[in-house]
């Protein structure tokens, strides 16, 4: 199954996102720089945005990365979770992450 | 601590630590704990073009620290980094439209070293990219690249210029001209001393692999010979030192210098004095491990007390300060005392002769306005320059951190 870039498709706990192919990024000190190869703009991640895109460099579910920033910050699930799809919709929408439909619709 | 480095500010000495490979972290702790001016830190880092290693390893020590020093140190090394990830880019484009045409390109400076000392291309911070074409292909190489995004502003760069330099005018690229590439057809300018050919330095270039891509890059040896060169000769030792020093510290870390070797080459291509003298400074400054012998086998014949305190001279002028030499024709002499350019046999040829050559019009009668100074104003130059020379030649360690 390949992966689509979707800016609006909704991203599900059960989707497989990835880093899109045509970004390149760099770790600094705790944060994240996003240069995207295809609109030549740079994005810029705080340190657990950096986290998440960390997470997302391989194919992942979304649902394990919500675990794993709920586990590594100690928050809450629920609102671990809206935050994560946040990001991520963020991401998908700017072409830095593809996106594959898990085929649940997010809550 | 070193008594050559103690000789620097607080804000120099915790830049010049951060080039160390390994950083030592109980000397930067120190320094930290004793107070930084985060101004002149940033500053100092910003002029080296260091601001993202020097972000990386103060977060590394500390990562809870924030305050207004350090948020401006990460926006400037953010700043760095995004144009350091579109330099690459930009990099890998013009290595395939060159490679499209079979046009032969050797890496140079911080793009080879990015790719062969350190872990990875964004670790060698740099201002530009410098790539080395053969001489019949140079002018080619420019046009073509002209017709494939890079832009020559003439009126910056005006073409006669640069009829006696190693390469051609800069080209630019990126939003607001971010990203500049300099096509070389040689390593030195026209008049240089040193009995390097380029042809050489191609017949013993090397092959890397990088992710399926083949990149030719100078030998270890001419790449340490190009730092030490470019270093102590075309920047007097007054520009780019903290890459300078990483990079010879970076060389030496991945172990792959045969130093006898290296002596000779440096002998024989009248560059032994250039080499002494940067490979001196990394060992005294970072503690890079040079072999003693091969200091002893480069040093100029001159006793060690009188070396020591040329190299006051040098640490002094390393980074802006304002402890740095008040006279550019003493600063010039204090140079010539230590790289010895008539033993080393470079005859005439003086780094400044090629400054000169690169004075408009409108320069070059500034700076014969200022050499016909009034004379109270030349008395007090007079003035500055005797405190100077006072200040390092004394026998006691003259220059205390401030």
């Amino acid at each position: 199954m390949a992966f689509l870039p979707n800016a609006t498709r909704a991203i599900a706990t059960s989707s497989v996102v990835a880093a899109a192919t045509d970004q390149v990024s760099a770790d600094l000190a705790g944060e994240a720089i996003v240069l995207s190869l295809r609109t030549a703009m740079y994005y810029g991640l705080d340190q657990v945005g950096a986290r998440i895109w960390e997470l997302v460099r391989e194919p992942t579910r979304v649902a394990d990365v919500r675990d794993a920033i709920a586990r590594e910050y100690d928050v809450d699930l629920e609102r671990c979770e809206r935050d994560v799809l946040e990001l991520l919709h963020q991401l998908a929408t700017h072409g830095l992450i593809e996106v594959r439909d898990g085929g649940e619709a997010a809550r | 601590m070193t008594a050559t480095r103690a000789s620097l500010s607080p804000e120099a000495q915790l830049l010049v630590l951060t080039a160390a490979l390994p950083p030592s972290d109980t000397a930067m702790r120190r320094l930290l704990t004793a107070g930084i001016d985060w101004a002149k830190l940033c500053a100092l880092a910003q002029h080296e073009k260091a601001t993202s290693i020097v972000l990386r390893e103060l977060w590394r020590l500390a990562p809870a620290a924030s305050d207004a020093g350090t948020s401006e140190l990460r926006q400037l090394a953010t700043a760095s980094v995004m144009q350091m990830l579109l330099l690459e880019q930009l990099l890998h484009q013009t290595l395939d439209v060159l490679a499209e045409r079979g046009i032969a390109v050797m890496l140079l400076k911080g793009a080879a070293l990015g790719y062969t000392a350190y872990p990875s291309f964004l670790d060698r911070p740099m201002g530009d990219l410098d790539i080395l074409v053969p001489p019949h292909h140079a002018e080619q190489v420019w046009s073509l690249l002209q017709t494939r995004g890079w832009t020559w502003p003439s009126a910056r760069w005006a073409r006669q210029r640069y009829t006696a330099h190693q390469h051609l005018p800069p080209l630019l690229q990126g939003p607001g001209g971010g990203a500049r590439l300099e096509i070389h057809g040689d390593l030195l300018p026209v008049g240089h001393p040193f009995r390097l050919s380029t042809a050489a330095v191609w017949a013993r270039a090397k092959q890397v692999l990088l992710n399926g891509r083949a990149l030719t890059v100078p030998h270890p040896l001419h790449q340490l010979w190009h730092v030490c060169v470019h270093f102590a000769w075309s920047h007097e030792m007054q520009w780019g030192t903290w890459r300078t020093l990483r990079d010879v510290a970076a060389i030496v870390e991945r172990g792959d210098v045969d130093w006898a070797e290296f002596v000779t080459l440096a002998r024989d291509t009248r560059a032994g004095t250039c080499c002494f003298w940067t490979v001196r400074l990394t060992r005294r400054l970072l503690g890079a491990e040079v072999p003693d012998r091969v200091l002893a086998s480069l040093r100029p014949p001159r006793p060690e007390w009188l070396l020591e305190r040329i190299e006051r001279h040098y640490v002094s002028n390393l980074l802006p300060s304002q402890d740095g030499c008040p006279s550019v024709p003493l600063a010039h002499r204090l140079w010539e005392a230590g790289i010895l350019p008539r033993w080393s046999k470079h005859g005439l040829a003086r780094p400044w002769h090629v400054c000169d050559r690169w004075m408009t019009d409108n320069e070059r009668h500034e700076s014969e306005r200022v050499r016909h100074r009034s004379l109270w104003a030349q008395l007090r130059r007079l003035g500055a320059c005797v405190q100077y020379f006072r200040r390092i030649t004394a026998f006691s360690n003259p220059l205390g951190a401030r």
